[in-house]
């Protein structure tokens, strides 16, 4: 079969969705990625055939406006209005190529609405391909009011988040409540391709932390102040640190020397070598933190990470600091709780062995394509 | 652990057993030399640059300007190979000394729980034999190496004997092998056949692809290889200008670097770049090339017709089995004039045995067991 999975333009958004492209096409599938032109070159180093849909949209300043607490804008009418530009500068495109490209379902990121609308347009089956925790699907009672002139123009029905397929890459402990039925699979961490650093295969004694703001909020600079409390907090504290950048900013000189910087390094080469975490909470980063068994801090910036920092506080397996006001202390202590306690990264094994335990992201798209292909 | 020395064809084929080993949650990484460092991050897949950097593409060259001298433009068949003995492996034996020792030293440190290694890799049997952890061979479809493996002990007798190794026993390692049984070169040792999923290079897809097509389509294309040899062996200009006084229309897939040197071209022929074959293929009716491992199972993946145009003896190997399948014919350098290459290609164009071969050839290898599954089997076979 043809299976297209689409996604906007954010590193995170798509990766979740790669081992299970792979794993189809191995299986024997024909696979494509769709996305915008400015995520074409993160895309094709996936090894998979992609192809560049629509326009971009600079979804940046309104990311920035939220961090920074700014109002919502007046004319705001739902939470999801951010994603309509993105939608429209997809929508016609994506429905031509897939016209010519045929695929049998478009599997798409929860936040990709323009992929539900042209599945339905033309009549084919799409499904919903988690990144981690369902954080959109509260929010489906909006859809109808964001995108429905987008799904008027393109003579369809509206597509509630929920009522296509799910497929669903988080530890069952970590999920929010949800009212369908999901396609279950392991996550299997890809942070992008990258050299191995030689020299995290060799470590001491000293507990080490992982310092990263993931591929998302490092777009927005490292928010202030927050990493230089976090490097003090973990100076006070004597631990090994790795800071996982993607290449915005490094560590400079003042910091110990054992300490290390690695740039666009994928968190799955770097975490084994760790003993716990520390980042705002996005879902890549969380994700592959858990299924290396390691305890998190999270400082989130945006909605989506409060709501992973909340699941994964829920879960036993990880503590929130309020971004806001973290203090060089506050994170201390966070951090050294996480340590004394074994507890933590007991919950976060747990976690790894139940998301271990599901079938592997081929096999779920295989159930899938059995689902919707008959 | 996958080895492979650096030249971007041979690691093209191991692929996707190595994403199917992750995909199943397995850790992986791809060792090899800093040539072929960005061609392995591109795949999606982890790299440990090893080893020293050696120009294979100069040396085979030199190689094949040396026997060319001494016997004739077209090139050896792949039989009469074996009277040069143990020379056969000298290009792997090259690619072992500049890596082993980085190899080695790596290993030693990751510790692979197995080694998964290119079939003229000889860096990683010896390796998994110095760490004791089991070795599979992987083949890269029809087994030109595979022919020489009873000269491999001889060759890497001195290399064996600087790590203190007596013999590399894993050189016998059973072998993966994404070929069609059928197509298949003969062999004593322990073979398991996979279904070849191509991998050609990432790749955006441009639009014209999903157009319906008003005439025949012809592919041209000289692989990626040839070119490092020498780049006197590419002959793509010459045979698109043949090709394209056929009814067809023509797609000539080139490296960048060689876009260049096609010269003029008619209005009936499109060259494109950086586009992978597998995502082609499916959309035409002829390959015409010069018979590389890579062009040569993708065409067999996508039930295409071949006409090879073979410059040395491992394209002629992949020439002759195709041709025995029924769905190649080929051309040996001798041969090539602007009427050989346009009628072979309009007669190919015209008979349906072409295209009924391509497709049996195809479904043999669409049966056979996926990546996924043996990625599944691979703790088995290693024994």
């Amino acid at each position: 079969m043809r299976v297209l999975f689409v996604s906007w333009a954010w590193p995170s958004h798509l990766f979740p969705m790669v081992p299970m492209a792979w794993g189809l096409r191995l299986a024997g599938h024909e696979v494509a990625l769709g996305c915008p032109p400015a995520l074409v070159p993160v895309a094709t180093r996936t090894g998979l055939p992609v192809v560049s849909l629509g326009e971009d949209v600079d979804l940046a300043p309104r990311m920035n406006a939220l961090m920074t607490g700014g109002k919502p804008r007046r004319d705001r009418r739902t939470p999801l209005d951010m994603f309509v530009p993105v939608a429209e500068a997809m929508a016609d495109d994506l429905l031509e190529f897939a016209r010519g490209w045929r695929p049998d379902v478009i599997v798409h990121d929860p936040t990709t609405y323009a992929a539900p609308a042209v599945a339905a347009a033309l009549g084919i089956p799409s499904a919903r391909h988690l990144w981690g925790i369902d954080f959109s699907y509260p929010l489906r009672m909006f859809e109808e009011m964001a995108f429905g002139a987008l799904y008027e123009r393109l003579g369809a029905e509206v597509v509630i988040s929920g009522r296509t397929p799910t497929l669903d890459p988080c530890p069952p402990g970590l999920q929010v409540d949800v009212e369908y039925e999901p396609l279950r699979m392991a996550y299997r961490p890809y942070n992008g391709t990258g050299v191995y650093e030689r020299g995290l295969l060799t470590r001491s004694d000293v507990p080490r932390v992982c310092v990263t703001w993931g591929t998302s909020s490092g777009k927005f600079g490292a928010a202030g102040e927050i990493p230089a409390r976090i490097f003090d907090a973990a100076a006070s504290l004597g631990l090994d640190v790795v800071f996982a950048t993607s290449g915005a900013e490094k560590l400079g000189p003042e910091h110990p020397s054992s300490w290390r910087t690695v740039v666009m390094q994928p968190l799955n080469l770097v975490l084994p070598g760790c003993d716990l975490m520390i980042h705002p909470g996005g879902s890549g980063s969380a994700m592959t933190a858990v299924l290396a068994g390691l305890p998190q801090v999270c400082l989130p910036l945006i909605p989506d990470q409060e709501t992973n920092a909340a699941q994964l506080c829920a879960a036993g397996a990880g503590l929130r600091v309020a971004a806001a006001d973290a203090t060089a202390e506050s994170v201390e202590e966070a951090l050294s709780t996480l340590l004394d306690d074994p507890g933590f990264a007991a919950a976060a094994r747990d976690l790894r062995e139940q998301s271990r335990a599901l079938p592997d992201p081929g096999a779920a798209g295989q159930e899938l394509l059995a689902l919707v292909g008959g | 652990m996958i080895a492979c020395w650096a030249w971007n064809t041979l690691y093209f084929p191991l692929v996707p057993l190595t994403w199917s080993l992750r995909a199943a949650g397995h850790e992986v990484v791809v060792a090899t030399q800093p040539g072929t460092a960005d061609a392995v991050r591109r795949s999606g897949l982890p790299v440990a640059v090893v080893g020293e950097e050696f120009d294979a593409g100069a040396l085979m060259g030199g190689f094949l300007r040396r026997l060319a001298e001494e016997e004739g433009a077209d090139p050896v068949e792949w039989r009469e190979m074996r009277r040069f003995g143990p020379r056969n492996c000298w290009l792997g034996v090259a690619a072992a000394r500049a890596m082993t020792g980085g190899l080695l030293e790596f290993a030693r440190a990751w510790r692979p729980d197995v080694i998964v290694y290119e079939a003229s890799t000889y860096a990683g049997p010896i390796v998994a034999d110095l760490l004791g952890v089991p070795a599979v061979r992987h083949t890269y479809g029809i087994d030109f190496a595979g022919l020489f493996r009873d000269f491999e002990a001889d060759a890497l007798a001195g290399l064996c004997a600087e790590f203190g190794l007596g013999e590399a026993k894993s050189l016998d390692a059973p072998s993966i092998d994404p070929c069609p049984p059928s197509v298949q070169i003969d062999s004593q040792a322990a073979r398991f056949p996979m279904r070849y999923v191509p991998y050609n290079g990432p790749g955006v897809l441009p639009g014209w692809l999903t157009e319906p097509r008003r005439r025949k389509r012809v592919c041209v294309s000289w692989g990626m290889s040839s070119g490092r040899f020498d780049p006197k062996l590419v002959m793509t200009g010459k045979v698109v200008r043949a090709i394209a006084g056929l009814d067809v229309d023509v797609v000539a897939a080139v490296s960048a670097a060689d876009r260049e040197k096609l010269g003029e071209l008619p209005p009936n022929v499109r060259v494109v770049s950086g586009l992978p074959f597998h995502a082609l293929f499916g959309q035409c009716d002829l390959v015409v090339s010069q018979g590389g491992l890579g062009t040569v199972m993708t065409a067999v993946a996508a039930g295409l017709p071949h006409l090879v145009l073979p410059q040395i003896s491992d394209t002629m190997l992949n020439a002759r089995m195709l041709k025995a399948a029924g769905s190649a014919d080929l051309l040996l350098p001798s041969e090539w004039t602007d009427d050989t290459l346009a009628g072979t290609a309009a007669q190919m164009l015209a008979d349906p045995a072409y295209p009924e071969a391509a497709a049996r050839l195809r479904d043999e290898m669409h049966a056979l067991p996926t990546p996924n599954e043996m990625a599944g089997s691979l703790a088995a076979i290693a024994g």
